[in-house]
């Protein structure tokens, strides 16, 4: 819940939008040359942003394009390191329960206001009253937030502001492991120009009926700390910026950012050939034909996402889903290899639990491959009950012939190939899948917890960030309506495991991977789900742009040195 | 002629009331849950989270309250927030309105003045070789999808040859420049109006033919009228009647037609708007989309009665 108002989560989201990270066909900075300042970037997307306000915001063309004005209070740099953005210095105490950031000197908004520890209080306080936002659970342990939100009070007690707005102290009631990372956006990723914003919603009101929701400043923003300033938004088109002289990082090289907005994949890879875009993610299918462009380069790396077929450990039609046998047994009867050769091309990574491989918690090195195996996947069958019959299809121990569905979003051609593949191989090993296709929401509102009338359904997770909690994906407390938690997963070792990595009490990075660890092995053992495959993200960019190498951290940590060379 | 329009308008508002009811009646029988269609699958989603939006869009309230508080709000032409974009209706289809109508009236235009002359040319060369050129483009145009034409166009013309933009409105960074703004109609046009250049010649010829033949024509000719005044006043003017019924709804068939053409050609308009609007089920955008589109049918067949008569005035005595 607390991860989606996160840094890292933003970092993401956008890294997602606009594809980043880090090169593994490694270009170097174009040592030598002579930066020439000017030139207009151009990023291939799809979709318009639905709102630039990161308080409402619940989608990921949406982050992309407020982080390029919005900044939060830390960054992620090249190598994944939690870094000072607009704070120089962070400290969380000894018990955990106080947070203080202090910001930088003589850090100034586009239009001339200092920015000042208000803006960041304010931002938490929009939050706090906003009835449209997803983000309120970031202040669950904040002294004083929940009192706040009901109108009790005309301030957030536990966040204080002091030395000049330079120093925020955050008061918790409870140790939370995240909390340096989650934050330091505020809640909401990145930290609003609160001055302007006064002038539409008054975080000192107790009307709590009152809120930033609705406003003209959320399509049209008034300031900016990063390195561009909005200058236009067309809808169904573009987005466009202009640089930022006051970029505390100093003003960048690049006169102007456009976001234009594309139809669909395959109208951007046809930009990408035509030179209408500076840079885009194309698909796995499209690598090889954009990667014979010779005024393109290609980057590829690893993201944090993977794709899954999950099981309903509570489904009526299918009770055999809450066998652990049966659920390894659909792991390896499932050639997931060929899966991310043949349709995913290779470029992606077989995953076997939680972590992904790009972050720094993953460890596969003591965890089951479960390597493509008919002859194993029968005999965990028989060993759990099933008996088969004289059709090919095994039978349950109630009888009933081992017949389920999955479903997946129709549109999706990766994810309907593996559903076509995944068809055929179940029935190899006498289990039969019925398909199913549906819109992406529907598919959504159908596996939704705690309904009994669905088997498997195929999808993927692009919401995780380089933070190894994960808690909302498999804690038992999550079993419940609207959370994540739709396979029903419940296990007593992975709940500890995933406390303490939450809520401490040590909160050092080496203890927490090693818990997340405790996570993927018993993951790795009960596979609620079948993992299977982390994607690489695939971008391509144009030659003459140099210093561009994004990473699965960030793609503009280095924005200010990027040039184009004629 | 008034009366007749004010009557006609007048018939209009039952129609109108029942889509209004029955788009209604179908976004809310859909199975999808609108908080669902409105969060997607952010990481991290609370029950809260999920009541207060429920509570923010009006969605706690029975469907009938929805029903008659939505009616209220469509009399002054507030359609709601758009689930997926978080803003007026009403001003996400405005915003987009002219960027189709540049398609759709350059596309009728175009239609008109290359259908027309191809009709009557047609027909005045019959049997002869530009006749049966013009009839085998017009079996073609007919059999070719436009979607397929527009696809083909992209690839060989814009991404292969590099000849026309791949799409978009303009180049970025030319916004205001006219010469590029109609380089980039070329393809879209050329694709919308593909069905009009194949359709109004056959019309026509056919009732050219026809009119070319009656009695009122022959007289005309031994009236000494030069042939070009015949075709122009008395032939055309009667062979048209067909070509304004073809006009009547032509609002929404260029609407409905640039969906497609609007989405090949990244053509930020009205029917991509809507496109986007399905694939995101956004219903308050599916619901003003489809009432403004059965509004804008309504009034292009309350324009094409007013055409006829224009045309024919006989039809106004009838």
């Amino acid at each position: 819940m607390r991860r989606i108002g996160s840094l890292a989560s933003a970092v993401m989201l956008v890294a997602l939008a606009c594809t980043s990270g880090a090169p593994t066909s490694g270009e170097k900075p174009a040592s030598g040359d002579k930066p020439v300042p000017g030139g207009r970037l151009v990023l291939g997307s799809t979709g318009d942003p639905k709102t630039m306000q990161p308080v409402i915001a619940t989608d990921t063309t949406s982050s992309a394009v407020y982080a390029k004005f919005y900044l939060g209070l830390l960054r992620r740099d090249q190598k994944g390191n939690i870094v000072g953005e607009l704070a120089d210095k962070y400290e969380l105490s000894k018990d955990g329960l106080t947070l203080v950031y202090t910001l930088r000197d003589n850090l100034v908004w586009s239009d001339g206001t200092a920015f000042t520890g208000d803006d960041y209080k304010y931002t938490a306080e929009a939050v706090m009253r906003s009835k449209k936002t997803v983000r309120k659970s970031t202040f669950d342990n904040v002294v004083g937030a929940a009192d706040y939100k009901d109108g009790k009070t005309d301030g957030i007690a536990g966040i204080t502001i002091s030395g000049g707005g330079k120093v925020i102290t955050i008061k918790f009631n409870k140790v939370y492991c995240p909390a340096i990372e989650d934050l330091s956006g505020a809640g909401a990723g990145v930290i609003l120009p609160s001055v302007p914003f006064k002038a539409v919603w008054d975080n000192k009101t107790t009307d709590a009926t009152k809120n930033i929701d609705d406003n003209a400043l959320n399509m049209n923003p008034p300031a900016s700390m990063g390195p561009w300033i909005f200058k236009e938004f067309k809808p169904g088109d573009r987005v466009t910026f202009t640089k930022n002289p006051k970029y505390y990082r100093g003003a960048i090289l690049l006169d102007e950012l456009v976001i234009k907005n594309y139809a669909d994949s395959t109208a951007i890879k046809n930009a990408l050939l035509t030179g209408e875009v500076t840079y885009a993610v194309v698909q796995p299918k499209d690598f090889d034909e954009v990667s014979k462009v010779e005024t393109l380069k290609g980057l590829e790396y690893p993201s944090y996402s993977w794709d899954y077929i999950a099981w309903n450990a509570e489904s009526a039609k299918a009770p055999w889903l809450a066998n652990k046998q049966v659920r390894q047994a659909l792991v390896y009867g499932l050639n997931r290899q060929a899966i991310l050769d043949k349709i995913l091309f290779g470029h992606g990574k077989l995953v076997n639990a939680s972590q992904p491989p790009a972050n720094a918690a993953y460890n596969d090195s003591d965890l089951n491959k479960y390597a493509f195996d008919v002859n194993k996947a029968k005999q965990l069958l028989e060993q759990a009950g099933a008996k088969l019959g004289a059709d090919g299809v095994y039978r349950w121990t109630n009888g009933a012939p081992m017949k389920m569905r999955i479903e997946t979003n129709q549109g999706n051609n990766t994810r309907e190939t593996i559903l076509q593949f995944a068809q055929e191989q179940y029935k190899a090993i006498g289990v039969s899948i019925d398909p199913l296709l549906e819109s992406f929401n529907a598919l959504l509102d159908r596996v939704k917890c705690c309904g009994t009338d669905n088997e498997g359904f195929i999808i993927g997770f692009s919401g995780l960030g380089p933070d190894p909690d994960h808690k909302d994906l498999w804690h038992s407390s999550t079993v419940a309506p609207d959370q994540f938690n739709r396979w029903r997963y419940r296990n007593a070792v992975v709940d500890k495991a995933l406390d303490a990595g939450r809520d401490g009490p040590d909160c050092s990075e080496a203890a927490r991977n090693a818990q997340a660890h405790i996570v993927d092995k018993q993951l790795n053992e009960d596979v609620p789900m079948v993992f299977l495959y982390s994607p690489n993200s695939l971008v391509f960019a144009d030659r003459t742009l140099q210093n561009f190498a994004p990473n699965q951290y960030s793609t503009f940590y280095n924005i200010e040195t990027w040039w184009f060379k004629k | 002629m008034g009366r007749f329009v004010i009557r006609r308008l007048i018939q209009a508002v039952p129609t109108l009331l029942g889509i209004l009811v029955i788009t209604f009646a179908l976004t809310r029988l859909s199975p999808a849950d609108p908080v669902s269609l409105i969060v997607g699958d952010t990481f991290g989603i609370t029950k809260a989270d999920r009541d207060r939006l429920a509570e923010a869009y009006g969605l706690n309230d029975p469907i009938p309250v929805q029903f008659v508080k939505y009616l209220g709000k469509v009399a002054v032409l507030d359609f709601g927030n758009s689930f997926y974009y978080h803003r007026p209706v009403i001003g996400l289809i405005v915003e987009r309105i002219p960027n189709s109508l540049q398609l759709s009236i350059a596309a009728l235009v175009v239609g008109l003045l290359v259908g027309v002359p191809l009709g009557i040319i047609s027909a005045l060369v019959r049997g002869r070789l530009p006749d049966h050129a013009i009839r085998l483009m017009t079996v073609v145009g007919h059999a070719v999808p436009t979607f397929w034409f527009g696809l083909l166009f992209v690839l060989l013309l814009g991404v292969q040859l590099r000849w026309f933009p791949i799409g978009s409105m303009n180049a970025i960074g030319k916004e205001d420049d006219l010469g590029d703004r109609l380089w980039h109609m070329v393809g879209p046009v050329l694709t919308l109006s593909l069905g009009a250049i194949s359709n109004y010649p056959r019309i026509l010829r056919t009732e050219v033919l026809e009119v070319l033949g009656q009695d009122y024509v022959r007289t005309a000719r031994s009236k000494g009228l030069r042939e070009q005044v015949v075709v122009t006043v008395h032939v055309l003017r009667n062979a048209l009647i067909p070509v304004v019924t073809s006009l009547g709804g032509i609002l929404t068939i260029l609407i409905g037609g640039s969906v497609i053409i609007e989405q090949i050609y990244n053509w930020p308009g009205l029917g991509r708007l809507l496109f986007e609007g399905l694939i995101n089920k956004d219903f308050p955008l599916i619901q003003a989309s489809v009432i403004i589109g059965s509004s804008l049918l309504v009034l292009s067949y309350i324009l094409r009665d007013i055409l006829y008569a224009i045309v024919d005035p006989r039809i106004t005595t009838r």
